[in-house]
């Protein structure tokens, strides 16, 4: 029924198609030339303008921190040369996790040819994903990366403020900003539990990913989704989509990645499951996502019941000091 | 031209930003957090005395293993873009609420005394509700499209709520603000056949009680809305935000109505009493904001609460909201009584202005330091690690999920090759 996104951030090679195909489909404007000096990341995060960002994790000394916080010095030079004994390998992680991709046929029957896939995987001798001797692609220093989206919640902060209905759920069971009645308010900014949806100050109103509502219209899979060139991004039916991610996952572990697990999927946060949904392979905080995101409209009613109790509390104190003041002082 | 910029270099560099561009100007520095020392104090010292109990009762999860996690220091989420007409409105309509409130309750109790209480609510009511319309309007980024505010009512939304608690507002304060306008032969003489329609055509009792309970509303909803965001500092203890800015409200509309009286209202000892009776409520309120400030205190994690411990809002919202403006004219009024000596004009001016003062630097600097809070990720990752009994299915448990599911034949050929 629903359709949405599957991002399986261990198939993500940072190429940043799918934020470039995002910005020619939505004729969205340029974000700027700065460099942020950080990472390959100079796009920083999603707004009003971007609408897929690619996030870049270097962890050069095992897991935890993002830019050496938990490392330092020894553990960053530690991982300086375990990159050059993986690039002095020819990085055979990344073929291996492309080959699982091929043999598996894929999203949208792209590589139709089963047995063709199946022998791609065999010539390549595929290792384990996660290696003992080197690190592997998915091991002690790497580099992680995932293309970041609006998530489409079940319960959407952003749908749940908006003040004059603008933000809708659409036929295809998306959020969708509807651009001529938003007013600006920018209330649902502050809504959102990820940080996603933006008010674009020259334009004025609220944007964010429309899961490619027109696209969709037209039968046709979003442009990220149709740009991926390692189908990291897979666009569907959520429960196909969901079975796929599962089936990633128990691959995945087999293979020896036993952190992988899927974000946004059977989670019960009070957002619900996430129409854009993520394989991850460390804390969701390492890829800058929230541990348990909430629905900040889950505090309406105990904010609105506080708010009466004090209110019917204050009015029976103004009301006490003025009929005892009367008794007091009238003569 | 340095020498070392080219011509291709020039042609390539935007020389001011473009459309949609963000400057590096405008980049936030990424920043390196300091933690407490001290390892095994870290989550209580973390997560505020409360919650450190409540870990350890088992009723709250535990804080996070290891150093802190974050994507290069950016904020997880996106500040506010209100500007300082947001709240200037929670301080104007919150002042303007609350003398509604004193003045429909005094219609009701206070007797004859409070006419001029009333007249002078009516006028600074109405005149209050336009200036928030103006405030809240400007902050819209299409302002001419204000209107579509109107086409739905949403109570999940608070801001919608208020849309309509305001425009419920507006008009009692309107009709009111006539009818008194008629009363005191402002628009028609007050008896002429004009100014008697008027003063029947405007029933002042079932419209009192109506602009009382819009009042209560107006100055209770903006802390509702702050709570139910994203906003760490709003969020956490959010519940505590919507009666402390109702409390402010209350204290802010009976001071201002104190000052008019001192200022324009009639002198004697009737109007003495009244004043007195005002500023009774204005010490009420005042005990009561005490209260829920720190109840707030007790319940948010010292990381979400820093912006209104340090910091230039910090000092503004300790010493100028709570020090200067609740507690300060408390003291003032409760020494002046235990000395035995009746609050005169002049110290129930000073106290006033303070409470009035105090009322607008505690809006300011909640939704300023709210605008911090919601730029520090660690922050962030306080209020968003779970409620007590909530917890992440593991990688194991997802594993066993996704076996279950089985994996499908090209997998299992995979990993056979692999293993041979």
């Amino acid at each position: 029924m629903a359709k949405g996104f599957f991002t399986d951030t261990s198939l993500c090679i940072g190429c940043k198609a799918c934020e470039v195909a995002c910005k020619q489909w939505n004729q969205l404007p340029a974000d700027g030339y700065r460099l942020t000096g950080m990472s390959y990341d100079n796009t920083v995060g999603l707004g009003a303008t971007t609408w897929r960002h690619v996030a870049f994790i270097e962890q050069m000394s095992g897991r935890g921190g993002v830019d050496g916080h938990a490392g330092g010095q020894a553990g960053q030079r530690r991982g300086a040369s375990a990159i050059g004994e993986r690039i002095g390998q020819g990085a055979p992680g990344v073929m291996s996790a492309l080959a699982d991709h091929s043999a598996n046929g894929g999203n949208g029957g792209r590589s139709t040819d089963g047995a063709g896939g199946g022998r791609l995987a065999a010539t390549l001798q595929a290792p384990r994903l996660v290696d003992d001797a080197t690190g592997g692609f998915l091991g002690e220093n790497r580099w992680l990366m995932m293309s970041d989206v609006c998530k489409h919640c079940q319960n959407a902060g952003c749908l749940e403020a908006c003040p004059t209905g603008a933000i809708i759920r659409n036929e295809f069971g998306d959020v969708y900003v509807q651009p001529d009645i938003c007013n600006g308010c920018g209330y649902c900014v502050i809504a959102c539990p990820f940080g996603v949806i933006d008010i674009q100050e020259e334009d004025g109103r609220a944007w964010k990913c429309t899961l490619c509502y027109d696209r969709q219209k037209d039968g046709l899979e979003p442009a990220c989704a149709k740009a991926c060139p390692t189908q990291s991004i897979q666009f569907g039916e959520l429960d196909d989509l969901r079975e796929r991610a599962r089936e990633r996952v128990g691959m995945l572990h087999e293979r020896g990645v036993t952190d992988a697990y899927l974000y946004g999927v059977n989670e019960n946060t009070s957002v619900g499951d996430l129409n854009a949904f993520f394989l991850l392979v460390d804390k969701p905080a390492v890829y800058n996502l929230p541990e348990r995101p909430h629905v900040p409209q889950a505090q309406v009613i105990p904010a609105y019941v506080a708010t009466a109790v004090t209110a019917v509390a204050l009015s029976a104190a103004t009301a006490l000091a003025f009929l005892f003041k009367r008794k007091g002082t009238m003569r | 031209m340095r020498p070392d910029i080219t011509a291709e270099m020039q042609v390539a560099r935007p020389t001011e930003p473009q459309f949609g561009v963000t400057t590096p100007a405008q980049m936030p520095a990424p920043e390196v957090y300091d933690r407490p020392p001290n390892e095994v104090l870290l989550p209580y010292l973390d997560r505020g005395p409360l919650v450190g109990a409540a870990v350890e009762l088992g009723v709250a999860p535990q804080a996070g293993e290891g150093a802190p996690t974050t994507y290069y220091g950016r904020p997880m989420i996106h500040k506010p873009l209100w500007r300082w007409y947001i709240p200037l409105y929670f301080f104007v309509g919150g002042l303007a609420g609350g003398a509604a409130v004193i003045a429909s309750v005094a219609h009701f109790l206070g007797g004859p005394k409070h006419r001029g209480t009333e007249r002078n609510a009516r006028y600074l009511a109405t005149a209050a509700a336009l200036i928030s319309a103006v405030l809240l309007i400007a902050d819209l980024r299409r302002p001419l499209r204000f209107f579509r505010m109107l086409r739905v009512i949403k109570f999940s939304s608070p801001l919608s709520v208020g849309t309509w608690i305001l425009s419920a507002f507006g008009l009692t304060s309107g009709l009111l603000a006539a009818r008194q306008a008629v009363e005191d032969g402002f628009i028609v003489p007050r008896e002429s056949q004009l100014g008697r329609l008027a003063r029947r055509l405007i029933p002042v009792g079932p419209i009192t009680a109506l602009w009382g309970l819009t009042g209560l509303g107006l100055s209770g909803y903006t802390g509702t809305l702050l709570a139910a965001t994203a906003v760490p500092l709003w969020a956490a203890g959010g519940i505590f935000l919507g009666p402390l800015f109702l409390a402010t409200g209350l204290a802010s509309g009976a001071a201002a109505l104190t000052l008019m009286a001192l200022g324009w209202g009639k002198r004697g000892p009737e109007a003495d009493a009244a004043r007195q009776q005002i500023e009774t409520v204005e010490a009420i309120s005042a005990v009561a904001q005490l209260t829920l400030v720190a109840a707030r205190e007790a319940v948010v994690p010292p990381r979400i609460n820093q912006p209104l411990r340090r910091g230039h809002w910090g000092l503004l919202y300790r010493g100028g909201a709570v020090g200067g403006g609740m507690a300060a004219p408390l003291l003032l009024r409760i020494v002046i009584r235990l000395s035995g000596r009746r609050v005169g004009g002049a110290i129930a001016a000073i106290a006033s202005t303070l409470t009035l003062l105090g009322a607008l630097a505690e809006r300011f600097a909640i939704t300023e330091a709210g605008k911090q809070s919601a730029d520090d990720p660690l922050a962030y990752q306080d209020l968003s690690r779970g409620a007590p009994g909530e917890a992440r299915p593991t990688p194991a448990q997802q594993a066993e999920r996704a076996g279950k599911a089985g994996a499908p034949a090209a997998y299992r050929r995979n990993v056979a090759v692999t293993d041979s």
